[in-house]
């Protein structure tokens, strides 16, 4: 297996017509991140392509392949690897905490999720 | 204490006495199979839904764990795995959250789940067993373990999961694999006293093993080429780290052990290529002297063997070989 999370379309391995990619991790930050544009025939098997926008006639086998946006919130670190910052009210906030002394509003705790598209 | 059985193509009555008359949803045996009892289980079960074992409280010491073991398709046990695929569908392959305790899953795979493989959080359980699993390519986590105290894994690996291979490890991790994650290998964070011996935690997004939390011992393990540091420090009191190969860090982080200003005890590691310092930002390392016993100065030092040696030929030891495809295959870990 090969480690090709959150790498950018130019750091992708090259791919030939018809080539068949086994176990590999291609999750992308960003939904619909295409990847492999313009290559035919390929072929993914047991890959992570959390994602990925691939060619239309890819063929996908026994691969995770779901569109998922990545709140920077839950995921600080993802920033540098090109996940957008999200604004304090994103639309993966869930619910907020208030805390109060004597009636006084002193603080707002924010909760949020990653959201399955 | 019964024995039942699984097998989603199992075409007889579907009543988990036999085989022949297996359940095909491992959903049953979770609701049914209680404290002593053993599920013997074939093939893949391609999930729509997550198989949720809330109503299955498990059991103390007095009768035994509830076992769920994979066999092959004659019915053996014999290291082949029964698989439950979420197909990108299913949250968790499955959820033991609850008051769930000394549940014993043999040979599983946890796959492709838009969530974590399997999730375990709320309350806390104790004494959850995991043998020859796999948990990999999840939109999650591989394996979550949030407040299951002493949960051990032996023999499992977790690799190319979205987010971290083994988050919340609570317990003992032995000679098990993660690798090729889209963060963590191992994340430890609010864990008491875990144990990580004998692993192979290589080619993760982010750290090797990150948060080792109170009292950690991080034993005998292979840490190479992470994207980030190798090994994270995350809260006191003083954790072990002694044994351990820890290479080929570099990039966002690139340090071998980031002490973030806590203190340990090391010894007998060997660094090699990390960008950054060995070991830094410690508030007190204590380290375990050679055999010799002389003192070998980590700190801020780069590419510094501390004694790491083969206990017969130092040419034959795997852990001190340049090329990587043989540190992580000369010793028997599952690596898929």
């Amino acid at each position: 297996m090969t480690n090709y999370a959150f790498t950018a379309k130019n750091e992708l391995p090259k791919a030939e017509t018809g080539q068949v990619f086994e176990m590999l991790n291609f999750m992308q930050a960003v939904p619909n991140t295409e990847i492999f544009q313009g290559v035919e025939g390929l072929v993914f098997k047991k890959c992570n392509l959390v994602n990925c926008k691939l060619p239309e006639d890819a063929k996908v086998e026994d691969c995770l392949h779901i569109q998922k946006s990545f709140c920077s919130h839950v995921h600080p670190k993802w920033v540098e690897k090109g996940l957008p910052e999200c604004s304090d009210n994103c639309e993966h906030l869930t619910d907020t905490d208030e805390i109060t002394v004597d009636g006084e509003l002193i603080d707002t705790v924010s909760h949020y999720e990653d959201k399955l598209l | 204490m019964t024995t039942y059985y699984v097998d989603p193509a199992a075409t007889g009555s579907n009543n988990g006495t036999s085989w022949t008359d297996a359940w095909t949803s491992l959903q049953s045996a979770a609701d049914t199979a209680t404290a002593g009892d053993t599920v013997y289980c074939r093939g893949t079960q391609t999930l729509t839904a997550t198989i949720d074992f809330d109503t299955n409280t498990g059991d103390n010491a007095t009768n035994g764990p509830v076992k769920f073991i994979g066999c092959n398709a004659s019915g053996v046990v014999d290291g082949t795995r029964f698989v439950l695929d979420g197909n990108s569908a299913a949250t968790y392959c499955a959820d033991i959250t609850g008051d769930v305790d000394y549940l014993y899953f043999g040979f599983f795979e946890f796959k492709n789940a838009t969530s974590n493989g399997l999730t375990g959080t709320t309350t806390y359980s104790n004494g959850n067993i995991f043998i020859g699993c796999s948990f990999n390519n999840n939109g999650g986590s591989g394996c979550y373990t949030y407040y299951m105290r002493s949960c051990v894994f032996i023999g499992c690996t977790a690799y190319g999961n979205t987010l971290h291979g083994f988050n919340r490890a609570y317990g003992i991790i032995y000679l098990s694999s993660s690798h090729d994650n889209g963060e963590d290998g191992i994340d430890m964070t609010y864990t008491s006293v875990p144990a990580l011996i004998g692993c192979l935690i290589y080619d993760n997004g982010g750290e090797g093993i990150d948060g080792v939390d109170n009292q950690s011992a991080i034993f005998n393990n292979v840490i190479d080429g992470n994207a980030d540091n190798g090994i994270s420090l995350f809260t006191p009191p003083v954790c072990g780290i002694i044994g351990n190969r820890i290479t080929n860090h570099s990039g966002t982080g690139d340090i071998g052990i980031d002490c973030n200003s806590y203190l340990l005890c090391h010894g007998w590691n060997y660094f090699e290529n990390n960008d950054g310092d060995n070991l830094q930002n410690a508030s007190l390392a204590i380290e375990i002297l050679a055999a010799d016993g002389s003192a070998t100065d980590v700190e801020d030092q780069s590419d510094t063997n501390q004694g790491y040696t083969s206990l017969t030929d130092g040419s034959e030891d795997f852990n001190l070989r340049s090329d990587a495809s043989l540190r992580r295959t000369a010793i028997t870990i599952p690596t898929s």
